[in-house]
Protein backbone atom coordinates (compact mmCIF):
# COMPACT_ATOMS: atom_id res chain seq x y z
CA UNK A 1 0.00 0.00 0.00
CA UNK A 2 1.83 2.93 -1.18
CA UNK A 3 1.39 6.77 -2.49
CA UNK A 4 3.57 7.52 -4.96
CA UNK A 5 4.71 9.43 -7.86
CA UNK A 6 6.88 7.90 -10.85
CA UNK A 7 8.47 11.04 -13.33
CA UNK A 8 6.11 13.16 -12.01
CA UNK A 9 6.40 16.73 -13.99
CA UNK A 10 4.55 19.71 -12.73
CA UNK A 11 4.80 23.11 -14.29
CA UNK A 12 3.07 26.59 -12.86
CA UNK A 13 3.61 29.47 -14.52
CA UNK A 14 6.00 28.46 -17.32
CA UNK A 15 8.11 27.18 -14.09
CA UNK A 16 9.21 23.03 -13.63
CA UNK A 17 8.38 23.14 -10.05
CA UNK A 18 9.20 19.35 -10.40
CA UNK A 19 11.28 18.01 -12.43
CA UNK A 20 10.75 14.07 -13.45
CA UNK A 21 10.33 12.92 -9.85
CA UNK A 22 10.08 9.40 -8.59
CA UNK A 23 8.77 8.98 -4.76
CA UNK A 24 6.75 6.97 -2.78
CA UNK A 25 5.56 6.35 0.94
CA UNK A 26 4.59 2.99 2.25
CA UNK A 27 2.14 2.45 4.83
CA UNK A 28 3.39 2.37 8.47
CA UNK A 29 6.58 4.62 7.54
CA UNK A 30 6.83 8.82 8.09
CA UNK A 31 8.68 10.25 5.30
CA UNK A 32 10.23 13.57 5.84
CA UNK A 33 10.31 16.01 2.78
CA UNK A 34 12.91 18.73 3.18
CA UNK A 35 14.50 20.96 0.79
CA UNK A 36 14.88 24.83 0.65
CA UNK A 37 12.36 27.24 0.51
CA UNK A 38 10.90 26.97 -2.91
CA UNK A 39 12.48 23.57 -3.94
CA UNK A 40 8.66 21.85 -4.43
CA UNK A 41 8.01 20.52 -1.48
CA UNK A 42 4.26 21.94 -0.83
CA UNK A 43 3.99 21.51 -4.87
CA UNK A 44 4.87 17.24 -4.26
CA UNK A 45 2.43 17.54 -1.25
CA UNK A 46 -0.35 18.96 -2.87
CA UNK A 47 0.34 16.40 -5.81
CA UNK A 48 0.10 13.91 -3.42
CA UNK A 49 -3.28 15.25 -2.16
CA UNK A 50 -4.95 15.64 -5.03
CA UNK A 51 -5.15 19.29 -5.53
CA UNK A 52 -3.05 19.88 -8.43
CA UNK A 53 -2.77 17.55 -11.49
CA UNK A 54 0.48 17.04 -13.33
CA UNK A 55 1.57 17.94 -16.56
CA UNK A 56 3.27 14.13 -17.43
CA UNK A 57 4.38 11.19 -15.20
CA UNK A 58 1.64 9.55 -12.60
CA UNK A 59 0.55 9.94 -9.38
CA UNK A 60 -0.98 6.70 -7.89
CA UNK A 61 -3.15 6.16 -4.26
CA UNK A 62 -2.75 2.46 -3.78
CA UNK A 63 -2.28 2.11 -7.25
CA UNK A 64 -4.93 3.94 -8.81
CA UNK A 65 -4.70 7.12 -10.38
CA UNK A 66 -5.17 10.09 -7.80
CA UNK A 67 -7.04 11.58 -10.34
CA UNK A 68 -9.42 9.05 -11.12
CA UNK A 69 -10.35 9.33 -7.17
CA UNK A 70 -13.52 11.19 -6.17
CA UNK A 71 -12.91 13.38 -3.30
CA UNK A 72 -15.19 11.92 -1.14
CA UNK A 73 -13.27 8.48 -1.70
CA UNK A 74 -9.99 10.25 -1.92
CA UNK A 75 -10.73 12.18 1.86
CA UNK A 76 -11.57 8.42 3.68
CA UNK A 77 -7.97 7.31 2.64
CA UNK A 78 -5.46 10.77 3.60
CA UNK A 79 -5.80 13.23 5.54
CA UNK A 80 -3.96 16.54 4.85
CA UNK A 81 -2.53 19.72 7.36
CA UNK A 82 -1.97 22.36 5.64
CA UNK A 83 -0.10 26.00 6.49
CA UNK A 84 -2.30 27.39 9.17
CA UNK A 85 -5.62 28.31 7.11
CA UNK A 86 -7.54 31.04 7.84
CA UNK A 87 -10.42 30.80 9.49
CA UNK A 88 -13.03 34.14 10.20
CA UNK A 89 -16.14 32.61 11.84
CA UNK A 90 -16.72 31.96 15.49
CA UNK A 91 -16.50 28.09 15.73
CA UNK A 92 -14.87 26.22 19.24
CA UNK A 93 -12.12 23.91 18.77
CA UNK A 94 -13.88 20.69 19.12
CA UNK A 95 -16.40 21.78 16.25
CA UNK A 96 -13.30 22.06 14.17
CA UNK A 97 -11.60 18.96 15.01
CA UNK A 98 -14.81 16.99 14.20
CA UNK A 99 -14.67 17.96 11.01
CA UNK A 100 -11.80 15.58 10.70
CA UNK A 101 -14.84 13.19 11.36
CA UNK A 102 -17.23 14.62 7.84
CA UNK A 103 -15.78 11.62 5.19
CA UNK A 104 -17.29 9.32 7.60
CA UNK A 105 -21.01 9.95 7.88
CA UNK A 106 -21.41 6.29 9.20
CA UNK A 107 -19.78 6.89 12.70
CA UNK A 108 -22.13 7.99 15.44
CA UNK A 109 -21.84 10.96 17.38
CA UNK A 110 -20.28 8.98 19.85
CA UNK A 111 -17.88 7.56 17.65
CA UNK A 112 -17.02 11.10 16.42
CA UNK A 113 -16.62 12.57 19.96
CA UNK A 114 -14.60 9.88 21.00
CA UNK A 115 -12.04 10.27 18.16
CA UNK A 116 -12.07 14.02 18.61
CA UNK A 117 -11.26 13.73 22.89
CA UNK A 118 -8.29 11.30 21.40
CA UNK A 119 -7.65 13.92 18.91
CA UNK A 120 -7.33 17.03 21.56
CA UNK A 121 -5.41 15.04 24.52
CA UNK A 122 -2.58 13.64 21.50
CA UNK A 123 -2.38 17.32 20.91
CA UNK A 124 -2.81 19.17 24.37
CA UNK A 125 -5.76 20.65 23.87
CA UNK A 126 -7.93 18.81 26.18
CA UNK A 127 -8.03 21.47 28.20
CA UNK A 128 -9.41 23.56 25.50
CA UNK A 129 -11.89 21.93 23.89
CA UNK A 130 -14.81 23.73 24.11
CA UNK A 131 -12.69 27.78 23.86
CA UNK A 132 -13.66 29.67 20.51
CA UNK A 133 -10.61 28.73 18.12
CA UNK A 134 -10.33 32.56 17.48
CA UNK A 135 -9.11 33.28 20.80
CA UNK A 136 -6.31 30.31 20.64
CA UNK A 137 -2.36 31.58 19.82
CA UNK A 138 -1.06 30.80 16.37
CA UNK A 139 0.89 27.60 17.67
CA UNK A 140 -2.29 26.57 18.59
CA UNK A 141 -4.52 27.13 16.35
CA UNK A 142 -2.12 24.67 13.85
CA UNK A 143 -2.12 22.22 16.67
CA UNK A 144 -6.13 22.46 16.19
CA UNK A 145 -5.62 21.95 12.37
CA UNK A 146 -3.53 18.70 13.24
CA UNK A 147 -5.74 17.07 15.63
CA UNK A 148 -8.47 17.67 12.84
CA UNK A 149 -6.16 15.66 10.48
CA UNK A 150 -5.54 12.93 13.14
CA UNK A 151 -9.57 12.62 13.58
CA UNK A 152 -9.84 12.17 9.83
CA UNK A 153 -7.04 9.54 9.83
CA UNK A 154 -7.62 7.38 12.61
CA UNK A 155 -11.67 7.63 11.83
CA UNK A 156 -10.53 6.25 8.35
CA UNK A 157 -8.29 3.49 10.40
CA UNK A 158 -11.65 2.96 12.21
CA UNK A 159 -13.82 2.12 8.95
CA UNK A 160 -10.96 -0.43 7.08
CA UNK A 161 -9.78 2.01 4.46
CA UNK A 162 -6.09 2.57 4.05
CA UNK A 163 -4.89 6.10 5.33
CA UNK A 164 -1.83 8.33 4.41
CA UNK A 165 -1.03 11.70 6.30
CA UNK A 166 0.06 14.67 4.54
CA UNK A 167 1.48 17.32 7.15
CA UNK A 168 3.07 20.48 5.41
CA UNK A 169 4.89 21.91 8.23
CA UNK A 170 3.53 20.60 10.88
CA UNK A 171 5.91 21.94 13.22
CA UNK A 172 5.38 25.65 12.43
CA UNK A 173 4.68 27.94 15.63
CA UNK A 174 5.24 24.94 17.84
CA UNK A 175 7.53 25.44 20.90
CA UNK A 176 10.99 22.72 20.64
CA UNK A 177 8.83 20.99 22.98
CA UNK A 178 5.73 20.66 20.94
CA UNK A 179 7.78 20.07 17.86
CA UNK A 180 9.25 16.74 19.14
CA UNK A 181 5.35 15.77 20.75
CA UNK A 182 3.85 16.94 17.41
CA UNK A 183 6.06 14.22 15.12
CA UNK A 184 6.27 11.91 18.11
CA UNK A 185 2.71 11.24 17.73
CA UNK A 186 3.11 10.98 13.53
CA UNK A 187 5.35 8.33 14.51
CA UNK A 188 3.30 6.52 16.72
CA UNK A 189 0.52 7.22 14.28
CA UNK A 190 2.99 4.95 11.53
CA UNK A 191 3.57 2.51 14.33
CA UNK A 192 0.76 1.48 16.10
CA UNK A 193 -2.09 1.94 13.01
CA UNK A 194 -0.02 1.31 9.95
CA UNK A 195 -0.55 5.13 8.63
CA UNK A 196 2.09 6.31 5.94
CA UNK A 197 3.13 9.48 7.26
CA UNK A 198 4.75 12.50 4.62
CA UNK A 199 5.81 15.62 6.40
CA UNK A 200 7.20 18.76 5.09
CA UNK A 201 9.80 20.02 7.67
CA UNK A 202 12.52 22.63 7.87
CA UNK A 203 14.42 21.51 11.06
CA UNK A 204 16.51 19.15 9.69
CA UNK A 205 17.68 17.57 13.15
CA UNK A 206 13.94 17.01 14.10
CA UNK A 207 13.36 15.61 10.73
CA UNK A 208 16.60 12.94 11.17
CA UNK A 209 15.77 12.34 14.74
CA UNK A 210 12.04 10.83 14.07
CA UNK A 211 11.80 10.06 10.32
CA UNK A 212 12.09 6.55 8.97
CA UNK A 213 12.98 7.95 5.80
CA UNK A 214 14.16 11.56 4.39
CA UNK A 215 13.55 13.10 0.53
CA UNK A 216 15.99 15.62 0.04
CA UNK A 217 14.33 18.27 -2.87
CA UNK A 218 15.92 21.14 -4.92
CA UNK A 219 15.11 22.91 -7.67
CA UNK A 220 12.14 20.42 -8.43
CA UNK A 221 14.38 17.09 -7.83
CA UNK A 222 15.26 14.48 -5.71
CA UNK A 223 19.07 14.41 -4.44
CA UNK A 224 18.75 12.95 -1.86
CA UNK A 225 16.16 9.71 -0.35
CA UNK A 226 17.23 7.06 2.12
CA UNK A 227 17.55 7.15 5.73
CA UNK A 228 18.35 9.99 7.48
CA UNK A 229 22.15 8.63 7.59
CA UNK A 230 22.12 8.23 3.70
CA UNK A 231 20.28 10.99 2.70
CA UNK A 232 21.37 14.12 4.58
CA UNK A 233 25.23 14.28 3.68
CA UNK A 234 26.98 17.91 3.90
CA UNK A 235 27.36 17.46 0.33
CA UNK A 236 23.91 16.94 -0.40
CA UNK A 237 22.74 19.70 2.42
CA UNK A 238 25.28 22.14 0.22
CA UNK A 239 23.64 21.51 -2.72
CA UNK A 240 19.66 21.57 -1.18
CA UNK A 241 20.43 24.85 0.95
CA UNK A 242 23.44 26.26 -0.25
CA UNK A 243 25.48 26.38 3.13
CA UNK A 244 28.07 24.34 4.37
CA UNK A 245 26.88 21.87 7.13
CA UNK A 246 28.80 19.29 9.10
CA UNK A 247 27.93 16.04 10.52
CA UNK A 248 28.92 15.39 14.42
CA UNK A 249 28.46 12.55 16.52
CA UNK A 250 25.35 13.34 19.07
CA UNK A 251 26.92 14.48 22.80
CA UNK A 252 23.82 12.57 24.48
CA UNK A 253 22.32 10.20 22.15
CA UNK A 254 23.48 7.28 18.95
CA UNK A 255 22.62 9.76 16.33
CA UNK A 256 24.19 12.18 14.73
CA UNK A 257 23.82 16.24 14.48
CA UNK A 258 23.85 18.73 11.94
CA UNK A 259 25.23 21.99 12.79
CA UNK A 260 25.56 24.48 10.14
CA UNK A 261 29.41 25.50 9.41
CA UNK A 262 28.52 29.38 9.95
CA UNK B 1 -13.29 12.64 27.93
CA UNK B 2 -16.98 14.13 28.71
CA UNK B 3 -15.84 17.82 27.87
CA UNK B 4 -15.80 17.42 23.84
CA UNK B 5 -19.04 15.55 23.60
CA UNK B 6 -20.35 18.04 25.84
CA UNK B 7 -19.03 21.14 24.10
CA UNK B 8 -19.88 19.68 20.72
CA UNK B 9 -23.39 19.66 21.90
CA UNK B 10 -22.66 23.31 23.58
CA UNK B 11 -24.79 21.72 26.52
CA UNK B 12 -27.88 21.40 25.21
CA UNK B 13 -28.19 25.46 24.84
CA UNK B 14 -28.80 25.36 21.36
CA UNK B 15 -31.79 22.71 21.15
CA UNK B 16 -33.15 25.37 23.52
CA UNK B 17 -32.57 28.44 21.54
CA UNK B 18 -34.21 26.96 18.44
CA UNK B 19 -37.04 26.07 20.46
CA UNK B 20 -37.24 29.50 21.99
CA UNK B 21 -37.00 30.82 18.59
CA UNK B 22 -40.19 29.03 17.23
CA UNK B 23 -42.39 30.23 20.47
CA UNK B 24 -41.67 33.60 19.70
CA UNK B 25 -42.44 33.26 16.11
CA UNK B 26 -45.59 31.68 17.18
CA UNK B 27 -46.81 34.24 19.41
CA UNK B 28 -45.88 37.06 17.25
CA UNK B 29 -47.60 35.65 14.40
CA UNK B 30 -50.52 35.18 16.14
CA UNK B 31 -50.34 38.84 17.62
CA UNK B 32 -49.91 39.77 13.77
CA UNK B 33 -52.78 38.04 12.74
CA UNK B 34 -54.91 39.58 15.76
CA UNK B 35 -54.20 43.23 14.83
CA UNK B 36 -55.06 45.31 11.83
CA UNK B 37 -57.81 47.53 10.83
CA UNK B 38 -60.19 44.89 12.76
CA UNK B 39 -59.30 43.77 15.74
CA UNK B 40 -59.58 39.72 16.53
CA UNK B 41 -59.37 38.69 20.20
CA UNK B 42 -55.82 36.88 20.22
CA UNK B 43 -57.57 33.73 21.80
CA UNK B 44 -60.53 33.74 18.49
CA UNK B 45 -56.96 33.63 16.46
CA UNK B 46 -55.49 30.85 18.13
CA UNK B 47 -58.71 28.90 17.87
CA UNK B 48 -59.69 29.53 14.32
CA UNK B 49 -56.00 28.56 13.37
CA UNK B 50 -56.35 25.14 15.32
CA UNK B 51 -59.52 24.87 13.37
CA UNK B 52 -61.96 25.43 15.86
CA UNK B 53 -64.87 27.16 15.35
CA UNK B 54 -64.94 30.69 18.21
CA UNK B 55 -67.95 32.04 16.21
CA UNK B 56 -66.25 34.67 14.36
CA UNK B 57 -68.67 36.39 11.92
CA UNK B 58 -68.22 35.49 8.32
CA UNK B 59 -66.22 38.98 7.90
CA UNK B 60 -63.70 38.37 10.56
CA UNK B 61 -63.67 35.26 9.59
CA UNK B 62 -62.64 36.26 5.78
CA UNK B 63 -60.13 38.98 6.91
CA UNK B 64 -58.30 36.51 9.38
CA UNK B 65 -57.79 33.49 6.95
CA UNK B 66 -57.82 34.68 3.42
CA UNK B 67 -55.65 37.87 4.02
CA UNK B 68 -54.26 38.28 7.70
CA UNK B 69 -53.03 34.44 7.44
CA UNK B 70 -50.90 34.09 4.17
CA UNK B 71 -50.16 37.64 4.44
CA UNK B 72 -47.97 36.05 8.04
CA UNK B 73 -47.17 33.26 6.52
CA UNK B 74 -45.86 34.75 3.48
CA UNK B 75 -43.64 37.14 5.55
CA UNK B 76 -42.30 34.25 7.61
CA UNK B 77 -41.40 32.06 4.66
CA UNK B 78 -39.86 35.10 2.98
CA UNK B 79 -38.05 36.11 6.33
CA UNK B 80 -36.89 32.63 6.94
CA UNK B 81 -35.76 32.07 3.52
CA UNK B 82 -33.66 35.57 3.17
CA UNK B 83 -31.60 34.75 6.62
CA UNK B 84 -31.04 31.02 5.48
CA UNK B 85 -29.82 32.43 2.12
CA UNK B 86 -27.59 35.08 3.80
CA UNK B 87 -25.83 32.81 6.53
CA UNK B 88 -24.98 30.23 3.14
CA UNK B 89 -24.03 32.76 1.15
CA UNK B 90 -21.70 33.75 3.71
CA UNK B 91 -19.95 30.49 4.24
CA UNK B 92 -20.10 30.02 0.50
CA UNK B 93 -17.96 33.63 -0.01
CA UNK B 94 -16.36 32.89 3.36
CA UNK B 95 -17.18 36.28 4.27
CA UNK B 96 -19.87 37.89 7.03
CA UNK B 97 -20.62 40.59 4.80
CA UNK B 98 -22.41 37.98 1.91
CA UNK B 99 -25.68 38.94 1.89
CA UNK B 100 -28.13 38.94 -0.88
CA UNK B 101 -29.12 42.47 -1.08
CA UNK B 102 -25.29 43.96 -0.27
CA UNK B 103 -23.96 41.64 -2.93
CA UNK B 104 -26.59 42.38 -5.99
CA UNK B 105 -28.40 39.24 -5.97
CA UNK B 106 -31.48 41.13 -4.92
CA UNK B 107 -30.76 44.01 -7.39
CA UNK B 108 -29.99 41.27 -10.18
CA UNK B 109 -33.21 39.69 -9.61
CA UNK B 110 -35.09 43.28 -9.84
CA UNK B 111 -33.46 43.82 -13.14
CA UNK B 112 -35.42 40.74 -14.07
CA UNK B 113 -38.28 41.13 -12.73
CA UNK B 114 -38.36 44.92 -13.90
CA UNK B 115 -37.28 43.92 -17.90
CA UNK B 116 -40.36 41.19 -17.33
CA UNK B 117 -42.78 44.10 -16.70
CA UNK B 118 -41.77 46.23 -19.39
CA UNK B 119 -40.40 44.03 -21.85
CA UNK B 120 -43.39 41.43 -21.84
CA UNK B 121 -46.68 41.53 -20.83
CA UNK B 122 -45.63 40.56 -17.44
CA UNK B 123 -47.73 38.33 -14.63
CA UNK B 124 -45.58 36.77 -12.50
CA UNK B 125 -45.10 33.17 -14.22
CA UNK B 126 -43.24 35.66 -16.83
CA UNK B 127 -41.66 37.74 -13.43
CA UNK B 128 -40.41 34.78 -11.17
CA UNK B 129 -38.21 32.97 -13.46
CA UNK B 130 -36.46 36.56 -15.10
CA UNK B 131 -35.67 37.49 -11.45
CA UNK B 132 -34.45 34.13 -10.64
CA UNK B 133 -32.21 34.10 -14.01
CA UNK B 134 -30.80 38.26 -12.92
CA UNK B 135 -30.33 36.79 -8.95
CA UNK B 136 -28.09 33.65 -10.86
CA UNK B 137 -26.25 36.09 -13.26
CA UNK B 138 -25.75 38.61 -10.50
CA UNK B 139 -24.31 35.96 -7.67
CA UNK B 140 -22.17 34.37 -10.66
CA UNK B 141 -20.63 37.40 -11.46
CA UNK B 142 -20.36 38.44 -7.49
CA UNK B 143 -18.97 35.44 -6.90
CA UNK B 144 -16.22 35.66 -10.12
CA UNK B 145 -14.97 39.03 -9.50
CA UNK B 146 -15.33 39.18 -5.22
CA UNK B 147 -12.24 36.52 -5.79
CA UNK B 148 -10.39 38.92 -7.87
CA UNK B 149 -9.88 41.13 -4.44
CA UNK B 150 -8.75 39.04 -1.94
CA UNK B 151 -11.28 39.70 2.03
CA UNK B 152 -14.32 41.36 2.66
CA UNK B 153 -13.47 44.10 0.34
CA UNK B 154 -13.45 41.99 -3.09
CA UNK B 155 -16.85 40.97 -2.82
CA UNK B 156 -18.26 44.56 -1.30
CA UNK B 157 -16.84 46.25 -4.37
CA UNK B 158 -18.75 43.85 -6.58
CA UNK B 159 -21.76 43.73 -4.88
CA UNK B 160 -21.30 48.16 -5.50
CA UNK B 161 -20.49 47.40 -8.94
CA UNK B 162 -23.10 45.21 -9.35
CA UNK B 163 -25.78 47.30 -7.51
CA UNK B 164 -24.62 50.02 -9.92
CA UNK B 165 -24.97 48.30 -13.41
CA UNK B 166 -28.35 46.52 -11.92
CA UNK B 167 -29.62 50.34 -10.60
CA UNK B 168 -28.65 52.03 -13.73
CA UNK B 169 -30.43 49.48 -16.38
CA UNK B 170 -33.44 49.34 -13.97
CA UNK B 171 -33.52 53.13 -14.21
CA UNK B 172 -33.29 52.79 -18.18
CA UNK B 173 -35.56 50.34 -18.43
CA UNK B 174 -38.04 52.87 -16.10
CA UNK B 175 -38.06 55.40 -18.47
CA UNK B 176 -38.72 53.38 -21.32
CA UNK B 177 -42.07 52.07 -19.51
CA UNK B 178 -45.64 53.20 -19.77
CA UNK B 179 -47.94 54.48 -17.30
CA UNK B 180 -49.67 50.84 -16.24
CA UNK B 181 -45.92 49.64 -16.35
CA UNK B 182 -44.79 52.44 -14.44
CA UNK B 183 -47.38 51.86 -11.51
CA UNK B 184 -46.55 48.46 -11.68
CA UNK B 185 -43.20 49.21 -10.93
CA UNK B 186 -43.71 51.87 -8.63
CA UNK B 187 -46.09 49.67 -6.37
CA UNK B 188 -43.75 46.64 -6.77
CA UNK B 189 -40.32 48.02 -5.80
CA UNK B 190 -41.56 49.64 -2.82
CA UNK B 191 -41.08 46.08 -1.67
CA UNK B 192 -44.25 44.85 -0.13
CA UNK B 193 -45.73 41.55 1.64
CA UNK B 194 -49.38 43.12 0.27
CA UNK B 195 -49.61 41.06 -2.46
CA UNK B 196 -50.02 37.47 -0.08
CA UNK B 197 -52.72 35.66 -1.26
CA UNK B 198 -53.31 31.79 -1.15
CA UNK B 199 -52.69 31.46 -5.48
CA UNK B 200 -49.33 33.11 -4.82
CA UNK B 201 -48.30 30.69 -1.43
CA UNK B 202 -49.40 27.76 -2.34
CA UNK B 203 -46.53 27.24 -4.66
CA UNK B 204 -44.17 29.66 -3.40
CA UNK B 205 -44.29 28.32 0.06
CA UNK B 206 -43.72 24.75 -0.75
CA UNK B 207 -40.70 26.13 -3.73
CA UNK B 208 -39.30 28.39 -1.09
CA UNK B 209 -39.36 25.32 1.42
CA UNK B 210 -38.22 22.31 -0.60
CA UNK B 211 -35.19 24.30 -1.55
CA UNK B 212 -34.45 25.67 2.21
CA UNK B 213 -34.93 21.94 2.82
CA UNK B 214 -32.14 21.06 0.64
CA UNK B 215 -29.69 23.88 1.65
CA UNK B 216 -30.48 22.65 5.81
CA UNK B 217 -28.90 19.58 4.53
CA UNK B 218 -25.68 21.21 3.22
CA UNK B 219 -24.35 21.94 6.88
CA UNK B 220 -21.44 19.89 6.74
CA UNK B 221 -19.90 21.24 3.92
CA UNK B 222 -20.75 25.14 5.02
CA UNK B 223 -19.02 24.10 7.45
CA UNK B 224 -15.92 22.57 6.21
CA UNK B 225 -16.10 26.16 3.59
CA UNK B 226 -15.25 27.97 6.71
CA UNK B 227 -11.77 26.45 7.13
CA UNK B 228 -11.01 27.09 3.19
CA UNK B 229 -11.42 25.64 0.08
CA UNK B 230 -8.48 23.10 -0.08
CA UNK B 231 -9.70 22.17 3.30
CA UNK B 232 -13.09 21.55 2.36
CA UNK B 233 -12.13 19.59 -0.70
CA UNK B 234 -9.43 18.01 1.58
CA UNK B 235 -12.35 16.22 3.71
CA UNK B 236 -13.95 15.08 0.40
CA UNK B 237 -16.01 17.94 -1.56
CA UNK B 238 -15.87 18.21 -5.10
CA UNK B 239 -15.77 22.95 -4.89
CA UNK B 240 -16.70 23.72 -8.44
CA UNK B 241 -19.97 21.53 -8.31
CA UNK B 242 -20.56 22.61 -4.64
CA UNK B 243 -20.35 26.16 -5.28
CA UNK B 244 -22.80 25.51 -8.61
CA UNK B 245 -25.06 23.88 -6.92
CA UNK B 246 -24.93 26.60 -3.68
CA UNK B 247 -25.12 29.61 -5.91
CA UNK B 248 -27.91 27.87 -8.20
CA UNK B 249 -30.10 26.78 -5.24
CA UNK B 250 -29.90 30.20 -3.42
CA UNK B 251 -31.20 32.29 -6.72
CA UNK B 252 -34.09 30.26 -7.31
CA UNK B 253 -35.14 30.57 -3.50
CA UNK B 254 -34.33 34.73 -3.99
CA UNK B 255 -35.37 34.96 -7.58
CA UNK B 256 -39.36 34.57 -6.94
CA UNK B 257 -39.06 36.04 -3.73
CA UNK B 258 -37.71 39.40 -5.18
CA UNK B 259 -40.31 38.96 -7.98
CA UNK B 260 -43.01 38.73 -5.80
CA UNK B 261 -42.25 41.09 -2.67
CA UNK B 262 -39.51 43.77 -4.64
CA UNK B 263 -36.95 44.48 -2.80
CA UNK B 264 -36.65 43.45 1.57
CA UNK B 265 -32.89 43.67 2.41
CA UNK B 266 -30.73 42.80 5.85
CA UNK B 267 -32.50 40.49 7.09
CA UNK B 268 -30.05 38.12 5.50
CA UNK B 269 -27.26 40.01 7.41
CA UNK B 270 -28.78 40.36 10.60
CA UNK B 271 -30.58 37.66 12.03
CA UNK B 272 -27.42 34.97 10.90
CA UNK B 273 -24.80 37.85 12.76
CA UNK B 274 -26.77 38.21 15.99
CA UNK B 275 -27.76 34.46 15.46
CA UNK B 276 -23.73 33.90 15.39
CA UNK B 277 -22.93 35.82 18.16
CA UNK B 278 -24.92 33.51 20.63
CA UNK B 279 -25.23 30.24 18.94
CA UNK B 280 -21.62 30.34 17.31
CA UNK B 281 -21.21 29.32 13.87
CA UNK B 282 -21.74 25.48 13.33
CA UNK B 283 -24.54 25.38 10.40
CA UNK B 284 -25.96 22.68 11.60
CA UNK B 285 -27.58 24.90 13.89
CA UNK B 286 -27.13 28.30 12.82
CA UNK B 287 -29.19 27.13 9.63
CA UNK B 288 -32.24 26.21 11.61
CA UNK B 289 -31.85 29.32 13.63
CA UNK B 290 -31.61 31.49 10.82
CA UNK B 291 -34.47 30.05 8.97
CA UNK B 292 -36.89 30.70 12.55
CA UNK B 293 -34.87 33.86 13.60
CA UNK B 294 -35.49 35.83 9.46
CA UNK B 295 -39.13 33.97 9.99
CA UNK B 296 -39.21 36.26 13.26
CA UNK B 297 -37.34 39.22 12.53
CA UNK B 298 -39.87 39.86 9.26
CA UNK B 299 -42.80 39.04 10.45
CA UNK B 300 -42.72 41.48 13.31
CA UNK B 301 -41.35 43.44 11.20
CA UNK B 302 -44.32 43.40 8.58
CA UNK B 303 -46.43 43.81 11.65
CA UNK B 304 -45.02 46.93 12.39
CA UNK B 305 -45.16 48.36 9.65
CA UNK B 306 -49.03 47.14 9.38
CA UNK B 307 -50.17 49.15 12.51
CA UNK B 308 -48.28 52.34 13.04
CA UNK B 309 -49.59 54.46 10.58
CA UNK B 310 -52.99 52.51 10.55
CA UNK B 311 -54.87 52.90 7.89
CA UNK B 312 -51.79 53.32 5.68
CA UNK B 313 -48.99 50.62 5.43
CA UNK B 314 -45.04 51.55 5.37
CA UNK B 315 -42.93 50.08 2.94
CA UNK B 316 -40.99 46.88 4.81
CA UNK B 317 -37.78 47.38 2.87
CA UNK B 318 -38.03 50.70 4.28
CA UNK B 319 -38.07 49.32 7.95
CA UNK B 320 -35.87 46.61 7.20
CA UNK B 321 -33.21 48.85 5.83
CA UNK B 322 -33.74 51.61 9.13
CA UNK B 323 -32.66 48.90 11.16
CA UNK B 324 -30.11 46.87 8.51
CA UNK B 325 -28.16 49.88 7.30
CA UNK B 326 -27.03 51.04 11.14
CA UNK B 327 -26.36 47.40 12.14
CA UNK B 328 -23.97 47.36 9.31
CA UNK B 329 -22.38 50.19 9.86
CA UNK B 330 -21.73 49.31 13.66
CA UNK B 331 -20.39 45.52 12.30
CA UNK B 332 -17.82 47.22 9.98
CA UNK B 333 -16.77 49.46 12.86
CA UNK B 334 -16.37 46.84 14.98
CA UNK B 335 -13.55 45.19 13.20
CA UNK B 336 -12.26 41.68 12.37
CA UNK B 337 -13.68 39.37 14.58
CA UNK B 338 -17.34 39.27 12.92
Amino acid sequence: MTLAMDQAVLVRAGQQVLRGVSMQVAAGEIVGLLGANGAGKSSMLGVLAGDVRLQAGTATLAGQPLASLPFAQLARQRAVLVQQPAVQFDLSVAEIVAMGAYPFPELSATEVADQVAQALALTGLHAASARPYLDLSGGEQQRVHYARALVQCRAGRQAGDARFLLLDEPTANQDPAQQQHVLAVAARLTRDEGVGVLAVLHDINLAARWCDRILLLAEGALIGAGSPDQALTPDRLLRAYGVEMAVVPHPIHAGRLLVMMR
Amino acid sequence: MALPAEALRAGGRRPVALMGLACALAVVAVAAMSSGAMRLDLLDVWSTLLGRDPGLDTLARSVLLDVRLPRVLFAAITGAALALTGAVMQALFRNPLAEPGLIGVSAGGALGAVAAIVLTSGGFWILAPAAFSGSLAATALAYLLGRRVPGVAGLLLAGVAINTIAGSLIGLLTTLANDTELRDLTFWSMGSLSDARWHLLVWLAPWTLLWSGWLLRQWRVLNALLLGDREAQHLGWRLVTVRRQLIVVTALIVGPLVAATGGIGFIGLVVPHLLRLTLGADHRWLLPASMLGGALALTLADWLCRVVIMPAELPIGLVTSLVGGPFFVWLLARGRRL
